[in-house]
């Protein structure tokens, strides 16, 4: 891989995740995180979704720029979007107890996020917006993990009921934030 | 939960505070985090939603009074999204004076639960005015929350309101961060849960 390819790659996985980096919460994702059993099925569902969608998406986006339709992208994205997560949920209705049937029960906004941010930025190069958007998808694999983890933790150890939920969630994604961004200040 | 017996009045209210979308549901948090940098950004974003609350509550409503059938989702989003793309040729160039992410979060609004919870749960059991009404408090509700964490993130991290120019040296200027948006949204919340136990049931 190359030197300018890693880079990106660690840009997607340090500043570009949807959940703390960009602030692409969908609601699915408290009750996903509310244990870590259920935490894993679906970061890998919206890791797996990032990185079909943004390797389609950006050739929809190219085919739509060179028929001159790129004023009707979002209805096409939204579709490839139905597409993606109906290939997706076929492969996972194995597991029952994720109820990603549920229209809303799926990584939605942070998928479409990170892949207009991938598209956009790298709007002439495939595998530059591939690359983004393997970084984004693993740092939102980590970041649904490490939540579920800890929420689980100091949710059941007495924390303040009004802290509960959503509350602690943003709190860790803050948390996670200051982490990245320190990290990423080391490498910049 | 909205009861058969609630008037017009009772709806609005009830969504637009003690069932607030962000503040009670959690609906709407991608945008009280990632679109609250600034004032203007909330608002606009804010507007924007509520508009396409409206138009999806009286599409489904008018569809379950004509047809006695429930609008099915996809239709729903393929219409809001024909209305984003829309809008985004009207009101495009506004979008160069607002925070970079911002084209990015109008395009999200097309998957955004908060777009399509009413009209999805609110038609099935009512008629247009009273779906139009309980569509009118969850965006005014969310208009109301993103505005005020807007306003709030940027008077401390920019010492600016708006169009009026620096009124202080910012104290906090981590505020302008996604750090901010989620520190402002999870204060807001457990504020708004304080508030509801203090005044009671």
């Amino acid at each position: 891989m190359s030197d300018t390819l890693l880079q990106t790659l660690l840009a997607g996985f340090l500043f570009s995740s949807p959940l703390f980096s960009l602030g692409l919460i969908p609601g699915s994702a408290l009750a996903a995180t509310e244990r870590p059993a259920h935490a894993w099925p679906y970061a890998v569902y919206g890791m797996l979704s990032v990185l079909l969608f943004v390797p389609l998406g950006w050739l929809l986006n190219a085919g739509l720029a060179r028929l001159g339709l790129s004023s009707v992208d979002l209805p096409c994205y939204v579709l490839l979007l139905w597409g993606v997560n109906r290939a997706l949920s076929r492969l996972f209705r194995p597991r029952p107890e994720l109820p990603l049937q549920r229209p809303y029960f799926r990584a939605n906004c942070a998928v479409l996020g990170a892949g207009l941010l991938a598209i956009g930025r790298f709007a002439d190069s495939l595998p530059g917006a591939a690359v983004l958007a393997a970084g984004s998808a693993a740092s939102f694999f980590v970041s649904v993990v490490v939540i579920a983890h800890f929420r689980e933790r100091i949710e059941t150890r007495g924390l303040s009921h009004r802290l509960a939920g959503w509350p602690s969630f943003l709190l860790l994604c803050a948390l996670l934030w200051v982490a990245f961004e320190g990290l990423g200040s080391l490498l910049r | 939960m909205r009861l058969p017996s609630e008037s017009k009045q009772q709806l609005f209210l009830k969504s637009l505070l003690p069932e607030n979308p962000v503040l009670h549901s959690g609906l709407g948090v991608m945008l009280a985090v990632a679109g609250t940098e600034t004032s203007s950004q909330a608002f606009f974003l804010g507007s924007a939603a509520l508009a396409l609350i409206l138009l999806t509550s009286l599409v489904s409503a008018l569809a379950y009074e004509l047809l006695q059938k429930r609008t099915p989702l996809w239709l729903l989003v393929a219409l809001a999204s024909l209305a984003i793309a829309l809008g985004r040729r009207l009101f495009g160039g506004r979008l160069d004076e607002l925070p970079p992410m911002t084209g990015i979060l109008l395009y999200l609004l097309a998957v955004s639960p908060v777009i399509f919870a009413r009209a999805r749960g609110m038609t099935a059991s009512t008629t247009v005015g009273r779906a139009l009404f309980d569509a009118a408090g969850t965006g005014t509700g969310l208009v109301a929350v993103l505005a005020c964490l807007g306003l709030a993130r940027e008077l401390l991290s920019r010492g600016t309101a708006g169009s009026a120019g620096p009124l202080f040296q910012p104290p906090a200027p981590w505020m302008g961060t996604m750090l901010g948006g989620f520190v402002s949204c999870a204060a807001a919340i457990a504020l708004f849960r304080l508030a509801r136990e203090r005044s009671g049931p």
